[in-house]
This record gives C-alpha cells, structure tokens and sequence, in this order.
C-alpha cells in the first residue's frame, strides 16, 4: 500500500528528531568523557583532586531517600566542590534542577552517609547550545533570589572539527552575570578566557565508560546501547552458541518482569545503564517492533538477530543504512506513525482490580522515582 | 617425549620427527606428480582453545598415520547439495604448532571447493576457531623459499587483487603474471589488495616450488620441490603469524591502533568503508554511536562473545578498544575486515598519555 506523503513526511521527521536527539546525547556523553580524561592524565589536576563521580547522589539533610543526580561531582584540595550538570539546550526545567543542586548540602557515600561539602562550591552548569540572554536572566534572577551558597559557572561545551583532529571544547559563557570557578586548576582552565580542548583522539580513550548522563538517558541511545552492548549478556550459553552459529535467535529472548532490575554488570563501564534505562530501551525496542511484551506471562520477548531490517514501509532516509542505530530509530519512526502502540492492549478484559494492580499497557511497570 | 592432547602418548624423537616429515615430504610430491591440478593446502586456524578442546570441538577422530603422514586426526565434513546428493571432504591435523594458538590443517581437495566445506567445520567451533588471514605483509614473506635466490626472481604467475577504498576501481582484477617485485610494486603503487597469488619460486640448483597463497588463511602446494614450502610454513610464516597477533594478546582493555600507510580518512564518507567493512562481519552487531566529526561505534562479536569500542579519530588510524575477554582471535577478524578494504595497516598498542597542565591550557591535550 503506498503511502501518502505526508505519512512519508511524518516518518522521516520523527526520525531526524529523534536521531538529532540521539546524536546530541553522544555529545554529551564525549563532553563527559573529555572531563574525565582531564582528571585523571592531567598530573596538575589529578594531585589537586581528592575525589570525583560520575555517579554522585547530593541532597539535604533529612532528604537522603531523595537525592538529586548530577551529572558529576569534583572535590578538590584543600576544600572546594564543584556539582556538574551537561545540557543539550535550554529547558525550563533547568532553574528548579540547578537551584536544588545549589541547596544540597552534601553528597551520598555508597553507604547513605551524608558528607557536607564545604562551603566553597560551584555549580557547572554545561549547555552544548548556549541559552539566549531572556533565559540566562531568568536563571541567574532566581538564582539570585533563592542565593544558594555556591557559585553558578555557566560554559559551553562544542564538539569541534579541526585540522589537527577532532576535539571537545569546553569555554565559560561571557555573560556579564556568570559566576567564577574557585581557585584551582581546574577551576583556572575553565575561568580562563580560552576555555581548553580535549582532543578525541585523547577523550575517546574514556568515552566508553559513559553509557549515559548520571541522570539522564536518552530512550533511543539506551535501546541501541541495550541491543548491541546488553543484550548479549542475557543469553544463556545456549542461546549464545544459537548466535554464534547463525546470527539470531530460534525462539525469542524472554526477560520476566521483575528481572528487568537484573541489568548485567559491564565491566570499565562507570556509568551504566540502570534499571528504569532498561525499560525505556526495551519499550522503545518494542515501539520498533523488535520486542514485544506479553502480559499474561509479564514477559518481555526479544527477537534478538545480527541483522535488523527496516520495514517496508520506512521513510528513506539520509544516514547510513548499515548502521543499526540508524535502523533501530527508523524502525521506531516508523512504526510510531503507521502502528502506534495501543493504548490497551489485545488481551483478556482486565478486571477492577487487576488494574488496578497492572500499571498501565504501555509502561508495564512502576514509572521511576 | 610429547604428550598429543592426552590421548595418546608418541615417541617422537628428533630422528623420527625428521623421517616423518620427509615421508610426508616424499609422500605429497608424489601425490603432486600424479596429478595435473594439484593442491595440497594447509589451512591456517587460529584458536584460543587447547588442543583437547579444539580436537573435540571440530568433532576430529584419530587416525592412522598412513593415510596421510604425520597426521594424526582427521574430520569428515558432509554437506547435503539440493538434489539431496552428499558431498564430502576431509581435514587432516597435523600436529605441528602445539600450544601457540595456531592449529594446522590439511586438505587435497581444490580449495576453492574446500572453503565451503572448511567454513562449515569451523561453525562447529561456535566461534572458538577462525582461519588466519595471510595479508600483504604475510604474503610477501612467502615470495623468497630458498635465500640463494633474489625477491624478483620468483614469478607470480597469477594475482588476483582489487582496489583499496578510497580508491577508484572496478571489480577485481588479475594481474599479468611476472617477477614478484615487478608485482608487488604495482600492488603498492594501485593501492590493490591482494586475494590471491600463484607463484613458482626457485629452490635448489635447477628446482621450483609452486605454490598459492590466499588471504582468506590457506596456502596450497600444486609442484616441484615441497620441503622449503614446508619450512616457511613450519618457520618464518608460523612465526610472523603468531607475531602479528601478539599485539591483540598484550592488549588487555588498551587501544590498538591500526595505522593505515594511507589518510584514508580525510573525507567524513570514507568512514562508511569503515561501516560497511565492519557491518559485513557475520555473526556481529554493530552500532555507530558518533559519525560526525569523530567516528565512534559498538560491536558485538558473537561468534567468539567479543566486544569492542571502534573510534576514527584522525585521518589514518582505527583505534580499537576490546572489553575483558575480547580474544586475540575476535580482534584479527575485525582487524582483516577493514584491512581488505584500505590495505593493510601496522598494529601497535597505545601508550599511556603524557599530557601536562601547560598543555591543557595551550591545545595540545
């Protein structure tokens, strides 16, 4: 059946949305990578810095159940902090997250033990596209109005194509209202009027670590992520040979319910995916077509196979059509447009109580704190 | 006394590993004379398993050394064509290289119709045994057999080869036969990869060996003298192969680093040749994370269960970053697949970096 343009249309534009989402993503993901590498290879920076996290928890006293999930947290000799935060573009969501991150008064150890920071902070706060003046005024206004104690350092971070290589480049924003780094550094590279840059030949070296933000992952790089890197380690040992020998699987992978908090432990990965990543990149996958969820058996079935193929039905498109990412996010476009997911699934009537004890067809679980 | 895979116990001595290597020498020149098309070929595998585990798992049965000299198991592979006919072919092994890694087997079938049958025992591995692949630099170590004689003076009497990316081209071509230096300037010059070459080379006073080698991971004796072919193969080739995986065993979580004798990369779109020849891996999954400017993409091997980070990120080198247990193995066939597309790179694992403050601050990081 041939379809109508606009259909045509609707497909190729929900994927370059969404693979410009997913591009921009890995962005952030390289800017992460390059703030690592510095760290750790920079013999300056590495001696002045006695802890950092990709991972951190930071909250109030009182509100250790409920932390706030910065994209990164750097303590420094001899008692200064700064909480990192790495946007795509402007939200206005922003000024309530950096204000709580500006108000926690200390991190989570891995036990739950709060440790307060010191009281020379900084808050880093990264956009790949700089806000407009309208919303940097908005921020720093109630930045102001709410005076947190730390500094709100506000920089842009670009991936960069030179001559002499690729590299991410990281410069504070010249906005008359921007705050300043404490004195470090670290925080001497970013006041600078330069900025600094990390080649990629150097930062790739740690961008494998990064699997998403500390808290954010994007729904179609966790799916890709999940289904070239995750979802091998699923399989038994026999379905693994299955794959071996003939590039899929006979009978669908099943991953039951309440397994799906079970997400295999990669090794060097530092910053995995979680369990409510998991399950935004198995109902993306499903939207794709690629798995499907049974809700009689609470079972996801995945029909893991070396080769994707898109639908006959996909929009042509300009990326490459050998890359599975490309294939994945198409079939997902195309699939959202010309088969959306129901919103109550083919299946027996539910009773009262069973929904309410059933979450919801389309997010067959808790939705995440 | 050498212990073979715990099966049995043989008494190998010098002496008599040397007369039977010459019956075996003997043996194949005269199966060689009595046939016009000959091919007598060893084919390359390269496993990480022990010599139990790779016996088992190719389903090998012992056998007696009569029927072939010097082996000592063998496989049968059958294969079904449509009109249900059978048709079968058998592996010899012999025991040559135990415990490096590189098994050696042997076939008389024409190889061409050997592969099909050679890919269908290495399936039974389930990913635990691939063939070698001989490249450009493998291939020319096997120009020279007999020193006395110079590089030029053995003949390639056919090539086969096809235009490396991003170089322009057509399908492959054979190239007119003549002396190897003659040829492989010209391979170098056209920025070929080389499949397949036929050569005749000197040995002896008056003698030749001809011979055939192919990238795919075999090497064929078809006439003339067979025992300096069968030093190189035992010798200097045995020992450049396990030379050239040695990088990928020392890796250990570290990047490799291909470096191509090209900038293959000055235009983004040649990253699609790197696409397109990792793609292609059967029994692989590959997804590109990042394309523009740096290339960055996941692959999952299943064939072996190895998994890799490939990053482009300047305009000749494709680092490659193995997780925990990516086998030596899993990263030679990921290295052969972009080799037949840009020509043959050299390997080197990277060093740490050695970046100071002052560098940060003037771009050099």
């Amino acid at each position: 059946m041939a379809l109508s343009k606009s259909t045509e249309d609707r497909i190729k534009e929900r994927f370059d949305e969404k693979y410009k989402e997913y591009r921009a993503h890995d962005q952030t993901l390289s800017a992460l990578a390059a703030l690592r590498f510095v760290l750790e290879v920079i013999p300056e920076l590495k001696q002045e810095t006695v802890f950092w996290s990709f991972r951190p928890r930071v909250c109030s006293l009182g509100f250790e159940s409920n932390p706030y999930t910065p994209d990164g947290l750097i303590l420094q000799r001899p008692s200064l902090g700064f909480l990192l935060e790495l946007k795509t573009s402007w939200n206005d969501h922003d000024v309530v997250q950096v204000i709580n991150y500006g108000k926690a008064e200390g991190y989570l150890q891995a036990d739950g033990t709060l440790t307060r920071f010191s009281e020379n902070n900084c808050i880093l706060l990264g956009y790949q596209n700089v806000p407009g003046d309208s919303h940097l005024k908005l921020l720093f206004d109630e930045w102001e109005n709410r005076k947190p104690a730390p500094s709100l350092v506000l920089f842009r971070y670009d991936l960069q194509r030179a001559p002499s290589g690729d590299c991410m480049s990281f410069s504070r924003i010249p906005y008359a209202r921007n705050g300043i780094c404490p004195r470090s550094h670290f925080g001497g590279v970013i006041n600078s009027a330069r900025g600094f840059s990390v080649s990629a030949a150097s930062f790739t070296e740690m961008k494998a670590k990064f699997h998403k933000a500390n808290d954010q992952a994007i729904d179609s790089y966790a799916a890709v992520l999940w289904w070239t890197v995750y979802a091998k380690h699923y399989l038994s040992e026999e379905q693994q040979a299955e794959m071996a020998v003939g590039g899929r699987l006979q009978t669908p992978l099943q991953i039951q319910l309440d397994q799906i908090g079970k997400v295999p432990v990669l090794p060097d990965v530092e910053v995995p995916l979680t369990t409510s990543d998991v399950r935004m990149a198995l109902e993306f996958l499903r939207q794709a077509g690629l798995v499907s969820f049974k809700i009689r058996e609470s079972v996801y079935e995945v029909k893991l196979r070396q080769n994707v193929r898109l639908p006959s039905r996909a929009a042509a498109i300009d990326a490459t059509q050998e890359d599975i990412a490309v294939k994945i996010i198409n079939r997902w476009a195309t699939y959202s447009i010309t088969k959306p997911l129901t919103k109550r699934p083919v299946g027996p009537k539910r009773t009262k109580s069973r929904r309410h004890r059933d979450p919801g067809p389309t997010l067959p679980f808790p939705e995440p704190l | 006394m050498i212990t073979i895979r715990g099966r049995c116990t043989l008494k190998y001595e010098y002496y008599s590993m040397n007369e039977s290597l010459r019956e075996f020498e003997t043996w194949i020149e005269q199966k060689a004379a009595e046939e016009i098309h000959f091919s007598g070929t060893f084919w390359f595998v390269l496993s990480p398993q022990s010599e139990d585990r790779f016996a088992d798992g190719l389903k090998q049965r012992p056998v007696d050394p009569q029927t072939v000299p010097m082996a000592d198991f063998a496989t049968d592979v059958v294969i079904k064509d449509r009109r249900d006919r059978t048709h079968k072919t058998t592996f010899w092994h012999l025991p040559f290289h135990k415990g490096s890694g590189l098994h050696l087997l042997f076939s008389l079938e024409r190889p061409s119709r050997a592969l099909r049958f050679m890919y269908r025992l290495l399936a039974r591995a389930r990913g635990k045994a691939h063939l070698f692949p001989i490249g450009h630099r493998l291939v020319r170590s096997c120009v020279q057999l007999d020193d006395r004689y110079e590089f030029s003076q053995t003949r390639v009497l056919r090539g086969v080869s096809y235009p490396s990316q991003p170089s322009e081209g057509g399908a492959e071509i054979k190239l007119n036969p003549g002396d190897a230096g003659v040829f492989f300037e010209r391979l170098d010059e056209d920025h070929r990869v080389l499949k397949l070459a036929r050569m005749r080379a000197r040995v002896g006073d008056e003698g030749f060996c001809e011979f055939t080698v192919s990238r795919i991971g075999y090497m064929s004796y078809n006439k003339g003298q067979f025992a300096p072919l069968l030093k190189l193969i035992l010798g200097r080739l045995s020992q450049e192969m396990s030379a050239s995986v040695r990088p990928f065993e020392e890796a250990r979580g570290r990047f490799v680093a291909l470096r191509f004798p090209d900038p293959v990369f000055a235009e983004r779109s040649s990253y699609s040749g790197v696409l397109g020849a990792l793609s292609r891996l059967p029994r692989a999954t590959l997804a590109v994370l990042h394309a523009n400017p740096y290339f960055h993409a996941t692959l999952t091997n299943y064939e072996d269960g190895g998994e890799f980070d490939v990053f482009v990120t300047d305009l000749s080198t494709v680092r490659i970053q193995g997780r925990a247990g990516a086998s030596p193995a899993s990263f030679l066939r990921l290295y052969n697949s972009l080799a037949e597309v840009f020509r043959e790179p050299t390997v080197k694992i990277e060093e740490p970096h050695r970046f100071r403050l002052k560098d940060l601050v003037e771009g050099r990081v």
